[in-house]
């Protein structure tokens, strides 16, 4: 079985005049978390939606090795006329699940991400932001993923969320699956993930592994981003 | 995923939703009572024939909210839409749609066969009927669905409501001269092409004329008129994307 999971090769995307981004190749592999950093309008959101085909690229290839992959977006919207079991229900039947197993994935996702079960009776439109996050979350990996892909992981959580999904991250990892997050929260980045893709005005700067940046003494995240940004 | 699962869970999103819009409702029971008042003031078999008239605007109604507010509003940014499965389940939102109003029609039409069969007042001619307002009402959901990519809301149907209000007066302005649209239109005698064209207009903004024996025929013409609203759907969805909201 392939070490890669995603392979985006020479991704380009305009939307009209503006270049969202171009020439953006990158890999993903099984058991790490990637952390994909650029400014506000660097193009992460747009590669993204690339990669999960809501975007047609203008050039390039998007190839996911692996089942339809798992995604949080920034600030998640659900069908406002649905609970959070429907919205689950149906996520499970679409993925081939029974309910016995939907059952007990549910449980130990609520508590890894710190999400009220009792929640799921009422409309998810009805949930906090902080809730329809934690739900975003359960609701991606109740079908197990071999990659989940999440835009901006820790806005609208509180610390103690962001505590819990940090640890979801690492457990994820531990299992084999690729974890790809997209933020400009540095900080919490270096804390977990193993590879760095920084992208700037739509282009990859640099693709590596932080293993190999802290060989090289390098491994200071937040000096290394903002010298692509002086 | 298995196309029949994906079959199952746009089917059962499509009908929420339906289901959960309170304007539904409103406009099922204002169509039973007024169906129900010429029925008491006149006769079943007028009653039916008001209910046949109007049922294919349940399909209509139907169609409300069909495409842009859930590309817009972002719910189709879903892991169960990646790939492109949102352009399968828009597309298909055209047979759930069209499923759901043709329940509620058959439950009504039964109602009334069930009544007429017992009486013996019912005839076959309302059989067919009824299958020329399931035609119109498919064609209500293509045209629908396609105006709903344009006109937000409920407007898609809002559109066609003033269209039909439009031809409503034309119609009625047209009494005034000898041998105006109205006379061929009850005589269904289209003598030239501006008649026929005429005719073809007035079907594409109320179908619901197919109901009477005399239109049955353009029951093909009506539903080439759908096909041709779905291949512009399919382009439409087609080159869709879910942008940055």
């Amino acid at each position: 079985m392939s070490d890669v999971v995603l392979q985006v090769e020479n991704l380009a995307k305009r939307f009209g005049r503006v270049e969202a981004v171009k020439n953006v190749s990158f890999s993903m592999r099984r058991g790490a978390i990637a952390a994909f950093l650029g400014e506000n309008g660097a193009g992460k959101t747009t590669t993204i939606k690339a990669i999960l085909g809501f975007l047609k690229p203008d050039a390039g290839r998007v190839e996911t090795l692996c089942r339809e992959p798992g995604y949080v977006p920034e600030h998640p919207v659900f069908f406002p006329w649905l609970k959070g079991r429907e919205i689950l229900g149906f996520t499970a039947k679409l993925f081939g699940m029974d309910k016995a197993y939907l059952g007990r994935v549910v449980d130990w996702i609520s508590a890894a991400v710190g999400f009220d079960p009792a929640l799921l009776e009422r409309k998810v439109q009805t949930y906090s932001l902080g809730n329809q996050k934690k739900f975003s979350y359960l609701q991606s990996l109740i079908v197990s993923p071999d990659l989940l892909i999440v835009d901006e992981p820790l806005s609208s959580l509180d610390p103690v969320s962001i505590k819990s999904v940090r640890e979801l991250f690492l457990r994820l990892k531990e299992e084999g699956k690729a974890v790809f997050l997209s933020s400009h929260l540095i900080s919490e980045m270096e804390k977990i993930a193993d590879d760095v893709i920084i992208i700037k005005k739509g282009s990859v700067l640099l693709e590596e592994r932080i293993e190999r940046l802290r060989k090289e003494g390098r491994f200071d995240l937040e000096r290394l981003f903002l010298s692509f940004h002086e | 995923m298995p196309v029949s699962h994906r079959l199952e869970v746009g089917f059962f999103l499509a009908r929420r939703k339906v289901l959960s819009a309170r304007s539904l409702y409103v406009l099922l029971t204002g169509l039973a009572a007024l169906i129900g008042y010429v029925w008491v003031k006149d006769s079943y078999s007028l009653s039916f024939q008001f209910f046949l008239f109007l049922f294919p605007h349940i399909f209509l109604f139907i169609s409300q909210d069909m495409m842009m507010d859930e590309i817009e509003t972002g719910v189709l940014e879903n892991i169960v839409f990646v790939r492109g499965a949102f352009r399968d389940y828009l597309f298909e939102k055209n047979i759930y749609l069209f499923l759901i109003a043709l329940a509620f029609a058959l439950a009504a039409f039964s109602l009334f066969a069930a009544y007429g069969l017992a009486s013996g007042e019912f005839s076959a001619r309302f059989l067919l009927q009824f299958l020329a307002g399931v035609a119109a009402g498919a064609y209500y959901i293509s045209l629908g669905g396609f105006l709903s990519f344009y006109f937000k809301g409920g407007s898609n149907v809002l559109v066609v409501i003033i269209g039909q209000l439009a031809t409503f007066i034309g119609l009625l302005l047209s009494a005034t001269q000898r041998l105006g649209f109205i006379d061929q239109l009850t005589s269904a005698s289209f003598p030239d092409w501006s008649s026929r064209l005429k005719l073809i207009v007035f079907l594409g903004v109320l179908p619901n004329i197919l109901v009477f024996e005399k239109y049955f025929a353009a029951s093909v013409g009506i539903a080439a008129l759908a096909c041709f609203f779905l291949v512009l759907q399919k382009m439409k969805i087609g080159a869709l994307e879910l942008k940055k909201r």
